[in-house]
């Protein structure tokens, strides 16, 4: 069957879409990534002490990228403190797990953020 | 010279090249694809100064090929047994030894350091200890480990 001069349009148009669309997937060949982020505000309890894990939502895996306690302080400038340790804890499960301990000690609201590539479960439970 | 009919014919052949492409792409919007690297256990004594003792351990992390312009993402997580071969977990509080990860990165290398600190809780002194150390490393690239033990104070 001849092709007329549409159809060799509509099929390079075609190409055309495809092109984009596979550049659109290459996040490694543009400028930035896409990242995924898990936020929660914690207790201002300075006794306790958290889990949070990232659980990959299949064989393709997940990566931290970043893990991050940011503090609001509104109150008293210059007299707030608070003291938190963050353990990474090994695990042969493919699940990563950090300890979150300590807490507010003045005048704080404590968020944590979780950083990520990749697609995945994130929970935050209080374990004491 | 090609008629439109070859021209059309070579398109269609680079669509369906273009949809193959589509479909082997592991690397999507909101996905990648995370291999973990597991170094050789090493061992690192620690130096004791009675109620405390340091140890280390040095890793180099290389990728076999990233783009320019592009940064090295990766993660590390330390494995670290006592002599007797308890897993330091960090999970207990109040323990006395902790497991620590600095990383220091330079373009397209990183350096991870898993430093081990052992204190006093009772106000014994602290012996010197053999640790057996791996470093688990997460990238969605092609990586090479090295690894070498150490202890404060020299470069053993």
């Amino acid at each position: 069957m001849d092709r007329t001069p549409s159809d060799l349009a509509e099929i390079i148009a075609t190409a055309d879409r495809d092109l984009n669309e596979l550049k659109e997937l290459q996040i490694f060949g543009g400028d930035a990534l896409i990242v995924n982020e898990y936020g929660a505000q914690l207790s201002n309890d300075a006794s306790a002490t958290y889990q949070l894990t990232l659980t990959p939502s299949s064989e393709l895996g997940v990566l931290p990228s970043s893990l991050m306690l940011k503090w609001t302080n509104t109150q008293i400038a210059g007299q707030a403190s608070a003291n938190y340790t963050v353990f990474q804890v090994y695990r042969d499960d493919g699940v990563f797990e950090w300890r979150i301990t300590g807490g507010r000690v003045n005048d704080f609201d404590t968020f944590i953020s979780l950083q990520y590539l990749g697609e995945a479960t994130v929970n935050l439970v209080r374990v004491s | 010279m090609r008629d439109e009919s070859n021209i059309a014919d070579q398109v269609s052949a680079i669509l369906t090249d273009l949809d193959e492409l589509k479909t082997a792409q592991l690397v999507g919007h909101s996905q990648v694809k995370v291999t973990e690297y597991a170094s050789d256990a090493i061992s690192v004594t620690s130096t004791t100064t009675g109620y405390t003792s340091e140890a280390f351990a040095n890793c180099t992390v290389t990728a076999g090929s990233i783009l320019p312009g592009n940064t090295l993402i990766t993660h590390c997580v330390p494995e670290v047994y006592t002599s007797g071969g308890v897993l330091i977990d960090n999970k207990t509080d109040g323990r006395s030894v902790n497991v620590t990860v600095i990383e220091t990165d330079s373009d397209n290398t990183n350096a991870f350091q898993i430093n081990i600190y052992h204190t006093s809780t009772g106000g014994e002194t602290i012996p010197a200890e053999t640790y057996t150390v791996k470093f688990h490393i997460y990238s969605t690239a092609t990586l090479t480990l090295t690894t070498q033990g150490g202890v404060y104070g020299s470069n053993a």
